[in-house]
């Protein structure tokens, strides 16, 4: 063999060892390929987020488990279905996907983007999105992860109701403090201007013309009297001698009241759902607190029309369902009645819930209220033991809770 | 000779190859390891040893580096004898170096 046969022949083995490395490498690049392939899906099933690969055109080309479950489509079914919608549909305004897309481009990733996302069902929630581009089954494509906020704003919800409530009741004892203070002090004074005036008029002759004077005095001492006596009841000053009583039996007796005193265009209803609860307290007290609560509704519905619904039933404390009404937070548990008065008129302001209860703060026209109403109810609420809270938003009515705690009842209290 | 990368190390001494580390650059990256594998070829005397046992991972352009510019090339000097030290700990090492046996068939391959 010369030299050129063994070149030839060198060559020849040459050739065969690339054609079996090219085997050796496709087998180790196929396996390689499988592994990552694995890999990726292991991760991407186990990972407790939602996330989607789409095409910036929108053509989704692969979503997880917990994407479908998240736009409320089936396991079972809803796979295909859902990868025939085009990413920008899952956005409740495409312009978020706009953004997201603007985001990429200037940032190269998108971290904890505000976007509102659509379910299967046409319902929204809120999403933070984390987002990055990268090439998937060799198109430039990105990879969305979408964090449901809708847990964490009704927490936060809550949070912000609760932190409310207890400001609130805060801001209720410091002005019932000095309510108190206040009307303590001049219930002095004014038992001097009785006395005084009172005296004055001994001595005065029968038709002497300064009579007259200090019987307006006396009428004017009488009124500052009655405005002493609502500052007692919301300061819970005035004295009461509890008994067990039936609230369904006041709560009956108000509402055949109302009905008779409101226009034709107000409907007053009563629902009673515990007729066999009984509270300690005063009656007469309770009786007031509805009809001033009833009072309210009937003057936010008189031109308007509407429904007043009494309600009276029972509720545990702590509520089993945390979506219930949002319970008094400073209510120790156990179980309460619960006397709702509620209206379907124009609700209230946000910006006045913090203030209704303050004592002479009204909405009303001159002359048309004290401003003491709602604070003479809270005050004899809290007398009772009890607590109150208000649902209002606007349009869509207001329903104020009063809790009181249960003396006795034959019905178990509703969780 | 030793080259060292981003989380790799390549040393060629005494007649023996050590490749540690992770290993997945591009393909034309590999210029420098190829000339020293064909390098340590072209001087060996007689034996080489490719030690591995610390390689935790190589892409599939470091397989082709070694199929192609080791052992193709240790197969073609004459009267050399090739020996590859590998480790059972890897995976890709239980399943892709046994192949390479195809390539020389006097090659030996020794697990750990």
């Amino acid at each position: 063999m010369d030299e050129r046969d063994r070149e030839i022949e060198r060559l020849r083995r040459r050739v065969a060892g690339l054609e079996k490395t090219v085997q050796i490498v496709t087998r180790f690049s196929g396996r390689a390929e499988r592994d990552m392939l694995d890999l990726f899906e292991t991760i991407s099933e186990t990972v407790p987020v939602p996330l989607l690969i789409s095409t910036e055109s929108g053509e989704q080309l692969f979503h997880n488990r917990q994407a479908l479950e998240i736009f409320g489509f089936s396991q079972a079914d809803g796979s295909a279905e859902f990868k025939r919608r085009n990413a920008a549909t899952v956005y409740e305004n495409p312009e978020d996907r706009r953004r997201l897309l603007a985001l990429l481009d200037a940032r190269g990733e998108a971290r904890g983007l505000s976007a509102r996302m659509k379910k299967a069902d046409g319902s929204v929630f809120p999403a933070a999105l984390h987002s990055r581009r990268l090439i998937y089954q060799g198109r430039p494509c990105l990879l969305t992860v979408i964090h449901d906020l809708s847990e964490l704003k009704r927490e936060e919800q809550r949070r912000l109701n609760l932190e409310r409530q207890i400001r609130q009741t805060q801001k209720m004892e410091a002005i019932g403090t000095l309510a108190g203070g206040i009307a303590h002090d001049f219930n002095n004074i004014l038992a001097v201007i009785f006395g005084k005036l009172d005296l004055a008029m001994r001595s005065l002759p029968e038709k002497a013309p300064a009579r007259r004077h200090l019987n307006d005095a006396l009428s004017a001492a009488q009124r500052a009297k009655s405005m002493v006596g609502r500052l007692l009841d919301f300061c819970r000053l005035r004295e009461m001698a509890p008994v067990a009583f039936p609230v369904a039996a006041i709560a009956r007796e108000v509402g055949g009241m109302i009905r008779c005193l409101t226009s034709s265009r107000v409907r007053v209803n009563v629902r009673i759902e515990a007729p066999d609860a009984l509270i300690m307290g005063d009656p007469t007290q309770i009786h007031q607190i509805l009809m001033n609560l009833c009072a309210n509704a009937d003057y936010v519905l008189r031109q308007r029309g509407g429904a007043i619904d009494i309600i009276l039933r029972t509720a545990h404390m702590p509520p089993a369902d945390g979506n219930a009404v949002d319970p008094p937070p400073n209510l120790p548990p156990g179980d309460y009645a619960r006397l709702t008065v509620a209206d379907n008129g124009p609700g209230i302001d946000p910006d006045l819930l913090d203030r209704i209860f303050d004592p002479f703060f009204t909405t009303k026209g001159p002359g048309e209220g004290t401003g003491m109403g709602l604070s003479v109810v809270h005050g004899i609420v809290a007398g009772h033991g009890g607590a109150m809270t208000v649902e209002s938003a606007p349009g869509q009515g207001a329903a104020f809770h009063c809790y009181f705690p249960l003396a006795a009842t034959s019905e178990p209290a509703d969780p | 000779m030793k080259i060292e990368g981003d989380g790799y190390c390549v040393e060629h001494e005494n007649e023996e190859i050590a490749i540690r580390g992770k290993l997945s650059l591009m393909l034309e990256d590999y210029a420098p390891i190829e000339t020293l594998l064909e390098w340590a070829v072209a001087e060996a005397d007689g034996r080489l040893t490719l030690d591995i046992r610390n390689l935790e991972y190589l892409n599939s352009s470091g397989i082709k580096l070694l199929c192609v510019n080791l052992i193709l090339e240790a197969a073609d000097a004459p009267g050399l004898a090739l020996t590859i030290r590998c480790s059972n700990r890897f995976t890709w090492q239980r399943e892709t170096v046994p192949t390479f046996q195809d390539l020389m068939t006097d090659m030996v391959i020794a697990f750990e």
